[in-house]
């Protein structure tokens, strides 16, 4: 799955994330492009550790590919690197 | 646990110096069984009390009691358990667990069994759901059931409105 | 302004008062510890305060009077007549750079230039004192002596996202105060998506941090977000302080996850209270609030004496801040004591039926419930909030919203001095953040589409609040497209939610648009989502025994209209008796007690409902639709109680009277229970269920189509 409809992962998606990645749990492969996310806070990073989460309880594990150096420094800020598995 | 209210229950001397690991227990009938809880999971015990019916629920919601203060849902362990309904009498009692009176035909005593004494619920044979029972105890020769509170106070299970 | 750059720029007045208070006493040679203790606090608060906001003129400027201040303090330089005139000159400096910062201006050149005259005097000065101590100046990064561990541990209150604040300056905040040794994000807190409200903070933070602060200062970090915070702060050297933490905060995985993230070792924990804290989690919450009073940090005396010394200088302003527990704590005393007065009351008059002249103890009684009502009116107010500061929050959202998707909306709030229940305030919120982002996204036209149309291209959406009858009114408006009864009629069908055949009126079917499952937008938007929402919008203001409604013109705008009551811990309710069962109905809800005769009973036939000054009133039997066993004393009444314009008669034993009540949750067990809200302890201990208005009439509603 690719974020093709937003930029960021903040606050004022986060309503809308969360139905898409409600959706997407069903999916067998939670693969997530972050090729087109350029910001994120820790609104975004909390919804991301809940999306994780609930992968968990269903066995799955979520993966983040293409995050770029700047997203990976927006996440380091709030040390939520390893939980996300970036680290 | 709140103060005072097992005093009145007699804790047998034997059983305060138990060798082992051993669990104290509440035993108490219900509609001519025996039963017993982890004390652990008791609050208090109280005498029956008058209850206010709620209108809307399932038959063994009987409705709410004040405990100090506090507002309690009151069950009937016995409609619970699909067993008819408890005869109100003298030794009527209610054991409160969480925020739930249940109300039971009488309270025994608190007794202490060895953690070898509990066994594994067999999968039939008893009178109530296997799923209300969460471990079989040998005491003094005979097998008695304890409850598993979480499956007794199922909350999807018991908030479900009567059909109107 | 917003809200909290208005706060920025009190504290930044009253600390540039402080400043020149104590500047006037040099001058008249009073030249003290405590007068320049006082200056070097004022600059390095307006220091930590301008950081907040990344105010970087201003954090340069006071670091280097802040870095002078030390060495004076520390003796290592000594004020003369000049240095007194200097600060002073900076002093005024200081207040244009605020001015400037908070009105987002830039300085003129002229007020540039004086700024680095200013500047390079300061250091002039600290670059004069003995060349020994210069050295410690520089190395300001590294630990040395004066240097304490401060662990900050952090919770956010449901609102902490909607303030703006991002915690990235906080952090950032953090840097530049010290340094941070470790920051471990708390995640245990944070549910499944399925659980979780996006927009609420479930994630916390532990931070260990070092620097040459005091508590006080660290704490004047969260100033500007006090309310919307849970703090801990604690000098790590103290013994127990990780033990009393993990109390405090009543999470069982803390003492894991401090473990894990080096903050403490195992041996920081005693055995006992390993057992504690793994035994008792449903006992953690009433710890919590204990502890906290019992085991707060010991500081020593001395330390208190300075706190005290300093707080008397900087507090002038008359409120007070006190936690909401302890008035949380108040009320229910309260509560306590108005039950047991209406048992006296009723005790009295029972006494006193058969005579005529009312006894003193009577009277003594009434007085007393008199007073008691002044007490709790008291306590109540205590707990009221203007909305405003609510309000303003939603600023940035509403404004970003309309950027994001090419609208030009002009936001106006009024009525924000309006004071409403804090805990209405917080629950109201997210209901009203969700109806302000759907007036945008689905009122508001974009510019051109309203130009189109005749209108003003930059659409308007008010928010306003007042009182109105003992309830609060809080309206949202918009002079967007206004709603398409068509396309709702026609989608409600589609999805089953009414029939065709049904006759709805105009204020039916925009109430439709708050039934589950139902989303007009043709096409699915990026703010507003996807129809979740105006159902549990709804559901979340009934929760608060508040009514939503809506009415609209078709392309002149809509206007949500929703009534709250003032607070929920005590109503004055009637009380009645039905069958074997006291009931109380909230008085707000009653228009008129009637008797029901055995002749009107009769006429009325098999009927549900009664001919009424000429009026249809549809009636509810208490006694059919909740089973209630026979009456005891064969009367009958009508309780006529309404809500927004729907009357309906309730059909009850016994009118019993007023009776001021406390309400109490019945218990997770009756969540589904409709046209119950509560319970309330009646003075003689039985227990009374309180009726939802709102709920009941739906009741009848269903009922009756049932029939």
């Amino acid at each position: 799955m690719t974020f093709e409809m937003v930029e960021e992962i903040t606050i004022y998606e986060a309503e809308k994330l969360k139905e898409l990645l409600l959706e997407k749990l069903d999916d067998a492969e939670l693969l997530l492009d972050m090729a087109k996310i350029q910001k994120i806070d820790i609104v975004g990073i909390q919804l991301l550790i809940s999306f994780i989460k609930s992968a968990e309880a269903r066995d799955k594990r979520v993966e983040f590919k293409n995050v770029s150096e700047s997203l990976y420094e927006q996440i380091a800020a709030s040390s939520c690197e390893n939980i996300l598995g970036l680290g | 646990m709140s103060e005072g209210t097992l005093e009145e229950f007699d804790v047998g001397e034997e059983d305060l110096f138990v060798i082992g690991d051993a669990q104290q227990y509440l035993f108490f009938k219900a509609g001519g069984d025996i039963y017993a809880f982890d004390v652990t999971h008791v609050n208090e015990m109280i005498e029956y009390q008058k209850v206010t019916r709620v209108p809307m629920m399932q038959s063994y919601i009987k409705g709410v009691t004040n405990v100090r203060g506090s507002i309690v849902t009151v069950i009937d362990l016995l409609e619970r358990f699909e067993l008819g309904s408890t005869q109100i009498g003298a030794k009527t009692s209610m054991i409160i667990i969480k925020n739930i009176a249940l109300i039971i035909d009488e309270v025994h005593d608190v007794n202490s069994i060895v953690d070898e004494d509990i066994k594994e619920s067999l999968e039939f044979g008893f009178k109530i759901e296997q799923r209300f029972i969460r471990h079989m105890a040998k005491y003094h020769d005979s097998y008695i059931a304890i409850l598993n509170c979480e499956e007794i106070f199922k909350l999807d299970e018991i908030a479900k409105l009567k059909e109107l | 302004m917003e809200e909290e750059l208005e706060i920025f720029l009190e504290d930044c007045d009253d600390q540039l008062q402080f400043m020149e208070n104590a500047l006037v006493e040099m001058q008249n040679g009073i030249i003290d510890e405590e007068a320049i203790g006082a200056i070097f606090r004022a600059v390095h608060t307006i220091k930590g305060s301008a950081g907040m906001f990344g105010f970087d003129d201003i954090v340069a400027f006071t670091h280097t009077g802040e870095n002078l201040f030390d060495l004076i303090r520390q003796g290592k330089v000594e004020v003369n007549k000049e240095m007194i005139d200097l600060f002073l000159r900076c002093k005024d400096y200081a207040e244009k750079l605020v001015q400037a910062a908070v009105n987002s201006e830039e300085l003129d050149e002229e007020q540039k230039r004086i700024g680095e005259e200013l500047t390079n005097k300061l250091i002039a000065y600290i670059e004069g004192k003995p060349q020994e101590s210069a050295v410690e100046v520089l190395k300001d990064e590294t630990l040395d002596e004066s240097e304490q561990k401060w662990h900050i541990s952090l919770r956010f209150h449901q609102e902490f996202f909607t303030t703006g604040m991002s915690i990235n300056s906080i952090f950032n905040f953090f840097n530049k105060m010290g340094k941070v040794l470790l920051k471990h994000p708390i995640t245990y807190n944070i549910p499944p998506l399925e659980e979780l409200n996006p927009i609420h903070p479930y994630i916390g933070f532990e931070i260990l941090f070092s620097g040459k602060t005091t508590k006080e200062e660290l704490e004047d970090v969260f100033e500007f977000v006090a309310d919307d915070v849970d703090l801990i702060i604690f000098d790590v050297s103290e013994k127990g302080a990780y033990e009393s933490l993990v109390v405090q905060r009543g999470e069982a995985l803390l003492q894991k996850e401090l473990i894990a993230a080096s903050f403490a070792s195992q041996e920081m924990f005693s055995e006992t209270f390993l057992k504690d804290v793994s035994s008792e989690e449903s006992e953690a919450e009433e710890k919590k609030e204990l502890k906290k009073e019992i085991i707060a940090p010991q500081e020593s005396l001395e330390k208190q004496e300075e706190a005290k010394k300093s707080e008397s200088k900087k507090k002038s302003s008359t409120t007070l801040r006190v936690d909401s527990h302890k008035i949380d704590l108040l009320i229910n005393y309260m509560s306590e004591i108005v039950i047991t007065n209406s048992k006296i009351l009723s005790l009295v008059e029972r006494e006193n039926e058969e005579s005529e002249e009312s006894s003193e103890l009577e009277e003594a009684a009434y007085s007393m419930k008199e007073l008691l009502e002044y007490v709790r009116d008291g306590i109540m107010d205590m707990r009221m909030i203007q909305v405003g500061d609510s309000f303003n929050k939603f600023r940035r959202i509403v404004i970003d919203t309309a950027k994001k998707i090419g609208k030009d909306v002009e936001f106006v709030i009024s009525g924000g001095e309006t004071e409403l229940d804090k805990s209405v305030v917080e629950r109201i919120s997210d209901p009203l953040i969700h109806m302000l982002r759907n007036s945008i996204d689905h009122g508001i036209e974009l510019p051109e589409e309203r130009v189109a149309k005749g209108k003003r291209a930059k659409g308007r959406v008010d928010l306003r609040a007042y009182p109105d009858a003992g309830s609060i009114v809080i309206e949202i408006e918009d002079d967007g497209g206004g709603l398409d009864k068509e396309r709702i009629l026609a989608k409600a069908i589609e999805n089953g939610v009414v029939k065709p055949s049904d006759k709805l009126s105009d204020e039916e079917i925009y109430k439709l648009i708050f039934a589950a499952g139902l989303s007009t937008a043709d096409k699915v938007s990026d703010i507003s989502g996807r129809g979740v929402g105006m159902d549990v919008v709804k559901r979340n203001i009934e929760d608060l025994r508040g009514s939503v409604d809506i009415t609209s013109t078709y392309g002149v705008g809509s206007k949500i209209t929703i009534r709250l009551p003032l607070t929920l811990a005590i109503i004055d309710g009637f009380l009645v008796q039905v069958g074997l069962t006291k009931y109380i109905i909230p008085l707000e809800n009653i228009k008129e007690c009637i008797e029901l005769t055995k002749e009107e009973e009769a006429q009325m036939g098999t009927n549900e409902f009664i001919n009424l000054r000429g009026e249809m009133l549809p009636l509810l039997n208490i006694r059919d639709v909740l089973h209630e066993e026979e009456s005891i004393s064969n009367r009958k009444n009508i309780v006529i109680v309404y809500f927004g314009n729907k009357y309906v008669g309730l059909i009850v034993d016994e009118l019993l009277g007023e009776y001021q009540t406390v309400i109490k949750s019945l218990g997770e067990v009756f969540v589904n229970l409709p046209g119950i809200s509560g319970g309330s302890i009646l003075g003689s201990g039985e227990i009374a269920l309180i009726f939802d208005v709102p709920r009941l009439i739906e009741l009848k509603n269903r009922v009756g189509s049932v029939k």
